[in-house]
C-alpha cells in the first residue's frame, strides 16, 4: 500500500498522518484498511478507464488525495463511498474541461490499435497459456473453462449451474472466476514476455 | 449483441458508453456502494473482451469497444488473452454439471485404461503362444526333413552301389563281347594286352556245346574224386569247380554267344597267402576267369597280369580297364586261355598303372596247375 501521489495544483502535500487517518475512516484494523484502499482504488480506476480517462490512474490517484485531504481538514464524511463517488465525478468533470479546453491533443501520444494488431495465433502464446491452464488444479482449470466456454444465454444459465454444483453464490463465483482469470493472464503474459525475451 | 439479460445489457452499454445520465449514475452510484455490483461490472468486463473475440457484437459495438478499450498496450494484451483462451476453452469438453461427473469421468478412464491393460496382455499371450507353435512345427519339419535325408543318403548309396556294380557287369559283358569277336588265337579283349605267342588254344565251338556240357560233368566227377584225394587247396576252394553264371548283359539279345561260352568259363580264385594254390583245369576247360584277392583296396583304373612258369617262360600277359567300386579288394581277370597251360607251378605278377603310364607291382601270386 503506497501513498497517493501528490498534485502541485493543490498546494497540499500528502503526509503519512493524513493518509492514516483515511485509512482509519475506512477500518478501524489497520489489514482490513488496506484491503479497503485498495479495492477503492481498483473502483476508481475502473470508473476513470470506463468513463472514457486518458490516464485513469492519475484521476484515481487525484481523487485519493483530495478525499483524504479533507478528512485531514476535519470534514465529517458519513457516506464515504458516495463522497469518494461525487469526488470523482468532479475529478473526471475538471479533467473534460481540461481536454477539451487544450484542443492541442497529441494524437501521435495515442496508442492506436485496431483488432487486426492483435495477433495471439502465435503458438508461443497459446503454449504459454496451456502452460498456465496445467498449472492450475484440476478442479480450477475444469471451473475456469467452464465458466468462459458458453456464450449469450446459455452462459449466465451455465455459471448459475456451477455456482449451485460449486455451492457458492453467483456473485462469489465471478469475484473467484475474475481473480483466476488475472492470474492466469499475469502467468501467460510473464511467460510470453520470457519467451520473446529468449526469441 | 444477442440475447443478453436486462441486467448484463445494461452493464455492457455503460462499459460501451452508450448508456443514459441516469442509467450510468446509478450504476457507478451502485458498484461504487456495493462490492457485488462492482464485481458484476468486472466481470461483464471480461465478457465483453471474450464478445469482441468471438466477434459476437454488433458493427457499432465493435467499432466503439475498439475506439473505447484498445488504446492501449494492456488492452491489446488484454484482447489477446481472450482471444486465445476463447478458443482454448471452446476445444476443452464441457463440464458435466452433475455432482461427482468429474469423478465418474475418471473412473471412466481409469476402467477404459484397464480394459486396454488387458488387451494388450491378451494380445502378447496370443502372440507368444503363436511363436512357442510355430517353433514346435518348424522343429518338427526339421526332425522330418533330416530323418528324409538320412533316408535318401542310404537310398543314394544304394543307387551308387547298384550302379558301380552295374558297371562293373557291364565292362565284364563287354570284354567277353569283345573276346568273342576276337580271333580264337586272340583271346585278349583289352587293347594293348600282350598275348602268348604260344597261345594256340580255340574258340569255343558253339555247335557241340552238349559234347562240352557232358566232357564238363565228366571232367567235375573226376575232379571231386581227385581233390577227395589231393587235399591241397582246400582253404581256397580251387579244389570245387564253380561255374560262372553270368547274367543276360542290358544288351543282351544282341551277345547271344557270351551264353554259350559261359559254361566253358571257369572262375577260379587265388589267394597270395597261400603258395598252395592248386588249380585243377580239366582237359576240356579252354578258358578260366581267374579271381584275386588283394590285401589293400584297389585304387588303379588299369591293371595287368603276367603268368610265367618257375623258369620264368611268359605264359600270357593280359592287361584290362578295371571299373572300381567302393572298398573293392578282388579283381577278376579277362578270360585267360587254358591252352598255354601244362601241368606244373606258375607265377602271376599283378601290377596296376600309374598316372604317369608306368606299371608298378601290386602282388604276386603262386599256383600250380594240374591239368586232367
Amino acid at each position: 500500500m503506497s501513498l497517493p501521489k501528490a498534485t502541485n495544483k493543490s498546494e497540499w502535500v500528502l503526509t503519512q498522518e493524513a493518509f492514516d487517518r483515511f485509512l482509519a475512516e475506512l477500518d478501524l484494523d489497520r489489514d482490513k484498511a488496506g484491503e479497503k484502499y485498495e479495492y477503492i482504488r481498483l473502483k476508481l480506476l475502473k470508473y476513470f478507464q470506463w468513463c472514457g480517462s486518458h490516464a485513469p490512474d492519475i484521476d484515481a490517484d487525484e481523487t485519493i488525495n483530495r478525499v483524504t485531504r479533507r478528512i485531514d481538514e476535519g470534514q465529517n464524511v458519513s457516506n464515504l463511498h458516495g463522497y469518494i463517488y461525487g469526488v470523482a465525478k468532479l475529478v473526471h468533470a475538471e479533467t473534460l474541461k481540461r481536454r477539451n479546453r487544450s484542443q492541442v491533443l497529441d494524437e501521435a501520444s495515442f496508442i492506436n490499435l485496431s483488432a487486426k494488431e492483435v495477433d495471439s495465433d502465435t503458438a508461443p502464446y497459446h503454449e504459454c497459456l496451456e502452460s498456465c491452464l496445467e498449472n492450475l488444479n484440476q478442479e480450477d482449470r475444469e471451473v475456469i473453462t467452464e465458466y468462459y466456454k458458453y456464450r449469450k444465454t446459455e452462459k449466465i444459465n451455465c455459471r448459475k449451474r456451477l455456482a449451485a454444483r460449486l455451492g457458492i453464490s453467483l456473485n462469489t463465483l465471478r469475484v473467484k472466476m475474475h481473480r483466476q482469470r488475472q492470474s492466469l493472464e499475469a502467468c501467460v503474459e510473464k511467460c510470453f514476455t520470457r519467451y520473446e525475451r529468449t526469441d | 449483441m444477442v440475447a443478453r439479460p436486462t441486467s448484463e445489457t445494461k452493464r455492457i452499454r455503460y462499459l460501451l458508453g452508450l448508456s443514459s445520465q441516469a442509467e450510468r449514475e446509478h450504476i457507478e452510484s451502485q458498484f461504487f456502494k456495493d462490492d457485488d455490483a462492482f464485481q458484476e461490472m468486472l466481470t461483464a468486463e471480461d465478457d465483453l473482451f471474450d464478445a469482441y473475440a468471438r466477434d459476437d457484437l454488433t458493427t457499432e459495438e465493435r467499432r466503439i469497444f475498439e475506439t473505447k478499450f484498445l488504446t492501449s498496450w494492456r488492452s491489446r494484451d488484454r484482447l489477446r488473452f481472450a482471444r486465445a483462451f476463447a478458443g482454448t476453452v471452446s476445444g476443452v469438453r464441457p463440464l458435466d454439471t452433475k455432482p461427482l461427473g468429474t469423478l465418474v469421468n475418471i473412473k471412466a478412464l481409469q476402467g477404459w485404461q484397464g480394459a486396454l491393460r488387458v488387451a494388450m496382455i491378451a494380445a502378447v499371450f496370443v502372440i507368444v503362444t503363436w511363436l512357442v507353435n510355430d517353433r514346435r512345427r518348424l522343429t518338427n519339419e526339421i526332425r522330418t526333413l533330416r530323418t528324409e535325408s538320412a533316408a535318401l543318403g542310404k537310398e543314394t548309396e544304394a543307387l551308387r552301389h547298384s550302379v558301380d556294380t552295374q558297371r562293373t557287369r557291364t565292362a565284364e559283358i563287354t570284354a567277353q563281347l569283345e573276346n568273342l569277336q576276337a580271333p580264337p588265337d586272340k583271346p585278349r579283349p583289352m587293347k594293348g594286352g600282350t598275348t602268348a605267342s604260344q597261345r594256340t588254344a580255340l574258340a569255343p565251338e558253339v555247335n557241340n556245346r552238349r559234347e562240352v556240357a557232358n566232357r564238363r560233368r565228366e571232367n567235375e566227377k573226376k575232379s571231386r574224386q581227385q581233390s577227395i584225394m589231393d587235399n591241397e587247396g582246400a582253404s581256397l576252394g580251387n579244389t570245387s569247380f564253380r561255374q560262372q553264371n553270368r547274367e543276360l548283359p542290358i544288351q543282351g539279345q544282341s551277345a547271344v554267344g557270351l551264353l554259350t561260352l559261359d559254361p566253358d568259363s571257369w572262375l577260379q580264385r587265388l589267394s597270395r597267402s597261400n603258395r598252395g594254390n592248386i588249380i585243377t583245369v580239366p582237359t576240356f576247360l579252354r578258358w578260366i576267369i581267374l579271381q584275386l584277392d588283394l590285401e589293400t583296396v584297389a585304387r588303379h583304373t588299369e591293371y595287368r597280369v603276367t603268368i610265367k612258369t618257375t623258369n620264368a617262360r611268359l605264359i600270357t600277359s593280359v592287361n584290362w580297364i578295371e571299373a572300381l567300386t567302393p572298398n573293392q579288394t578282388r579283381l577278376d581277370t579277362p578270360t585267360i586261355s587254358t591252352v598255354d597251360f601244362t601241368s606244373g607251378d606258375y607265377t602271376l605278377l599283378l601290377e596296376g598303372k600309374e598316372s604317369n603310364g608306368t606299371y608298378v607291382k601290386v602282388a604276386e601270386y603262386f599256383f600250380k596247375v594240374n591239368k586232367s
